[in-house]
Order: structure tokens, then C-alpha cells, then sequence
């Protein structure tokens, strides 16, 4: 005979719904959060030796492993083989897995790569930028995943190949300080994406690369470290710039032609004494030994000297609720170029190749 | 549930032979009942949140051990589900009652409606409380997991008969201390009315 229900009626019912749905119901970070945890947990069962095995499967395999391994055919080796590549597979699979930001690996694959970095400085400032954007990339995959814990290892790694970048000299600064900036970009929507407890990371890693970007500007500054190649780096000034200029060409346009640049305003030369001095509108001519390099730069408005007006508009609307005025995460609006919205694309996989897991 | 026993059947198999996506399957299917269950019980939002993820982990490991055999799946993961929070009620006593639980914003209704709602919402928690802790744990199961009758009788490891009759007896005590008139009362007068 079946059983009669106990009917709470409809007005019951729909009262403890909604209580149900307002008090009880979990938000969708939560359950994100726990399926994200949950699917690691359960990767990391799967990848380990205890396999999730039916209580029959566990004895049929203990059935088998009693006999012996008399009477194998060829096949059967082809398919024992197959099996072992197989286990090989899963096996590498799990030290990828592992190696993983975040992961029981992650810390030793790092130490390994910082071991193989070139000796050379330039070289080894090259590798070492190369090693921040692959850090800053594992974080934004993790981002992607969901899982605050790597997001958190990456970060920290990134922080840290940041610190091993400021210590080597050498290197194109003014590629790494654009790099830097597009790594900020990047930090910051970041931190528009990951939950408040990953923010620290982003923060500690934004103070990183502004103190990083200070100390390769400061190094573009100081005299004789660029390259001579265009003197003077003169030609930029801004209005009636002109003694203050005279110092700053002075101090970049390195090598033998030093002299170039005093009065032409302040020029936007760079560690390499490259002439990326834009506009010079009412600079003029430097009076240095290279007279071309102190002309004004007919391509170009007057406008263009301006300092870096384009900084701002490409950083804030990503920043989210983390975009607050702070100095420190503000772009630098004296050094080269900041990335626009389309630069900043390469450290990132898609969230579609990022193997998300969320529902 | 969302998906069929059969359909839960083939995904726990599945996850028994290994398929972590299956298991995934499965989450998604238990993991808002079972977090309404641990909600209700422990009340803090942080503590379900643990709780609930802590409930999939143990089935993960626990799974091998599953064997169907009449056992509702949702039974048996509810089992667990209340083993881990009598566990964590007994190692921490400071429980947020459940109308210190936080609410889920409304933005469709506006402060009147919303008003009301409270009161509502209060009002049920106030009659939950005067409920016996069985009672109260079957309406729990029943309403808020959504489990069957067989699945909360598996959960709390008493007959299906014994559920229901905590049920009915709940239901009653709802009724009277939320003022709802029983259906079948208000029927059979509205009939007497009529002869």
C-alpha cells in the first residue's frame, strides 16, 4: 500500500521555498568556489595511485595479478605495452598537473628555470622579463580557474621574478618598462576579476613593477649607460624648456656626443640614447655636435609632447573595484608609450583554452 | 533533483570507474541541496560553504565504498552531509541561529515588499525553532534538500514511516505557529457550509 504524503499545503510550502531560496541558497561564488575545490580534489584523487574503483573492479584486479605471466602472446605484450605508455602518459599528465602554479611542483619548476637563466645581463634580463609574463600568465589562467590559491603562487612568483629582474642590469629598458606597463594592465583587470582575497597579491605585485619601472627609469637616467647611438636625444622639448632640457640631454644622450641637447627642452631619451624624442615644437635645434637630432620632428604634432595623456583611459575602465586613485598603480606617464587596449594580449591563454572547470 | 535515479545511477558508476567529470555531474547535481541542508543546520554561510564542499570530498573518497543495493544515492551523500555536521557541532558550539543567516538580495522587490518579507522570513524561523530537533531536521531534508521520504529515511537512518510521521507532526506545528489554516480543514468546512 503506498504511504500517504504528508501535504504541507501551498502556502506552507511556498513560505519555506522562500525561505529556502533567501537564507539558504548558496550564491554562485560559493558554489563555484567549492566546485572549482571539490574538482581539484577530485583530479588530484584521479591522479594519484588510488583510482575511484568499484569494489568489484578492486578484486577482479586482485584476481589477475594472482595468476602468472606464463602464456602471453604477442598481443597481450602489445597491449601490457600500451598500457604501461598509457600509465607514462597519466603519469607526465600529473607532474604537469602538479607543476602547475600553485601546485606541490610549481615551487621546484621555478627554482629549476632560474637555474638554466643566461649569464649574460643582457640575456639574462631578456629571460628574466620573459619569466615575469609567463608568471603573470599562469595567474590570469588561474584567474580563469577560479583557483585564488594559484592565482596566489603566480603572483608570488611574479613578484619575485620581478625582484630578480630589478637586480640584473642590462637589457633594453625601455622594452621592459613598456612590458611592466603592460603588465600592470593586465594586474588590474586581474584584480577586477579574482575574489578580494587574491587583491593582495595583485597589490604587492603592482608595487613590484612600479618600483621596478622606477629603477629601470632611474637607470635610463643615469649618464653614460646608453649606447650613444643617436646623442642627445634632444629635439622634445616642452615649451620654453629650454634650460631644463639642457640637463636631461645632457644625461641620456650618452657616449661621445654628450653634449648635444642643452637647451632643446626636455627630451624623452631613453637608457639606449635613442632619439625617440617626439614633437620638439619650440625646442629648436640642439646645439650638440649632431645638429640633425636637434630639429624639430616634422612628423609629428606639436600636441604629442605633451606627457602621456593616453595613460589613464586605458587603465581605469578595467580596473573595476580595485581601481582606486592610488599613485602607485597609476601608469607612469614620463617613460615610453603605455599600452593601449589592444596591446594587451600576450602573457593571457583565452578562457577558453584556459581549461576552466566552472559550471 | 534536477536529473532522474537512473541518470544518477549511471553518473555515480561512472565516478566510481574513475570519471571525474561524472563526479562533476553529481556535484552539480547535490551540491545546492546539500548546502541548504548544512545551512539550515549550522547557519553561519562561511560554515556551509566548508561544510558543504567537505560533504563532496568525503563522498569522493567514500565513493568506491557506495553500493547501490536499494540505498538512494541522495540518502547516502546526505548521511554523510549530516555525520559532517554533527561532527562540526560538536567541535564548535557557536552556531548562528537561522535568522542570523545572511539573505540573498532582491532586486525586484522594492522596501515594502521587502519589509514583509522579513517578517515572514522571521516568522518561519521562529516556527522552525519551536520545532523538536527531529522534526525540524525532517522538514530540513524534506523542503529545503529536497530529498524523498526513502532518502531522508536513508539520511537520518530511521523508517520511511517515521519520517513521515515527524512530517505530518512538523507540518502541523508550522501551521499553527505561522497561522496557516490546514487545506483539508478549510475544505471540509467550506463543504459543510455547502450541505
Amino acid at each position: 500500500m503506498e504511504a500517504v504524503e504528508p501535504l504541507a499545503g501551498e502556502e506552507l510550502e511556498r513560505m519555506l521555498a522562500r525561505f529556502a531560496r533567501v537564507r539558504l541558497e548558496p550564491s554562485q561564488g560559493q558554489a563555484r568556489r567549492a566546485r572549482t575545490a571539490v574538482m581539484d580534489h577530485a583530479l588530484r584523487h584521479l591522479d594519484g595511485a588510488s583510482v575511484l574503483l568499484a569494489p568489484d573492479a578492486v578484486s577482479a584486479g586482485a584476481a589477475r595479478r594472482r595468476r602468472a605471466f606464463g602464456g602471453w602472446g604477442p598481443r597481450r605484450v602489445g597491449v601490457a605495452f600500451a598500457a604501461a605508455s598509457m600509465a607514462g602518459l597519466m603519469l607526465g599528465t600529473s607532474v604537469f598537473a602538479a607543476s602547475r602554479a600553485g601546485g606541490p611542483l610549481y615551487e621546484s619548476r621555478l627554482a629549476l628555470e632560474s637555474l638554466t637563466l643566461p649569464a649574460d645581463p643582457a640575456e639574462r634580463a631578456a629571460a628574466q622579463l620573459a619569466r615575469a609574463d609567463a608568471r603573470l600568465g599562469e595567474a590570469v589562467e588561474a584567474g580563469f580557474r577560479h583557483d585564488d590559491n594559484a592565482v596566489a603562487a603566480a603572483l608570488e612568483a611574479y613578484d619575485q621574478a620581478l625582484e630578480d629582474l630589478s637586480a640584473t642590469s642590462g637589457g633594453a629598458s625601455d622594452e621592459m618598462i613598456a612590458a611592466l606597463q603592460r603588465h600592470r594592465t593586465v594586474l588590474l583587470q586581474l584584480a577586477a576579476q579574482v575574489p578580494s582575497t587574491a587583491t593582495n597579491g595583485i597589490d604587492l605585485a603592482l608595487s613590484s613593477s612600479d618600483r621596478v619601472i622606477d629603477r629601470l627609469a632611474e637607470a635610463g637616467d643615469e649618464p653614460g649607460t646608453g649606447d650613444g647611438r643617436k646623442p642627445g636625444g634632444a629635439g622634445s622639448g616642452t615649451n620654453g624648456g629650454g634650460s631644463a632640457g639642457g640637463g636631461e640631454g645632457a644625461g641620456r644622450g650618452a657616449g661621445p656626443a654628450v653634449g648635444a641637447g642643452n637647451g632643446a627642452g626636455a627630451g624623452n631619451g631613453n637608457a639606449n640614447g635613442e632619439d625617440n624624442g617626439n614633437g620638439g615644437a619650440n625646442g629648436g635645434g640642439g646645439n650638440g655636435s649632431k645638429p640633425a637630432t636637434g630639429t624639430p620632428a616634422p612628423t609629428e604634432a606639436p600636441a604629442a609632447a605633451t606627457p602621456r595623456p593616453t595613460a589613464a583611459p586605458t587603465e581605469k575602465p578595467t580596473a573595476g573595484p580595485h581601481a582606486t586613485p592610488d599613485p602607485a598603480r597609476s601608469p607612469k606617464p614620463h617613460r615610453s608609450a603605455p599600452p593601449s587596449a589592444s596591446s594587451v594580449e600576450t602573457p593571457i591563454r583565452s578562457p577558453s583554452t584556459a581549461g576552466s572547470d566552472a559550471p | 533533483m534536477t536529473i532522474d535515479d537512473d541518470a544518477i545511477q549511471r553518473l555515480v558508476e561512472a565516478s566510481q570507474r574513475g570519471d571525474p567529470e561524472a563526479f562533476g555531474s553529481l556535484f552539480d547535481a547535490y551540491y545546492g541541496p546539500v548546502y541548504r541542508y548544512v545551512a539550515a543546520r549550522v547557519g553561519r554561510p562561511s560554515d556551509a560553504e566548508d561544510l558543504a564542499q567537505l560533504v563532496f570530498v568525503k563522498a569522493l573518497e567514500a565513493l568506491p565504498r557506495y553500493e547501490s543495493r536499494g540505498v538512494p544515492f541522495g540518502g547516502w551523500l546526505f548521511k554523510l552531509a549530516r555525520n559532517v555536521v554533527i561532527d562540526h557541532v560538536r567541535t564548535r558550539r557557536d552556531t548562528a541561529p537561522l535568522d542570523l543567516v545572511v539573505e540573498r538580495p532582491h532586486p525586484a522587490e522594492g522596501p515594502d515588499e521587502l519589509a514583509v518579507l522579513r517578517q515572514e522570513l522571521e516568522s518561519v524561523a521562529f516556527a522552525l525553532r519551536r520545532l523538536t530537533p527531529e522534526q525540524r531536521e525532517a522538514i530540513e531534508l524534506r523542503f529545503f534538500a529536497g530529498l524523498s521520504a526513502k532518502e531522508a529515511a536513508e539520511a537520518m537512518g530511521r523508517q520511511e514511516g517515521t519520517i513521515r510521521g515527524l512530517q505530518f507532526r512538523a507540518i502541523a506545528a508550522l501551521r499553527r505557529d505561522l497561522g496557516i489554516q490546514d487545506p483539508a480543514e478549510t475544505l471540509s468546512r467550506a463543504a459543510g457550509t455547502t450541505r
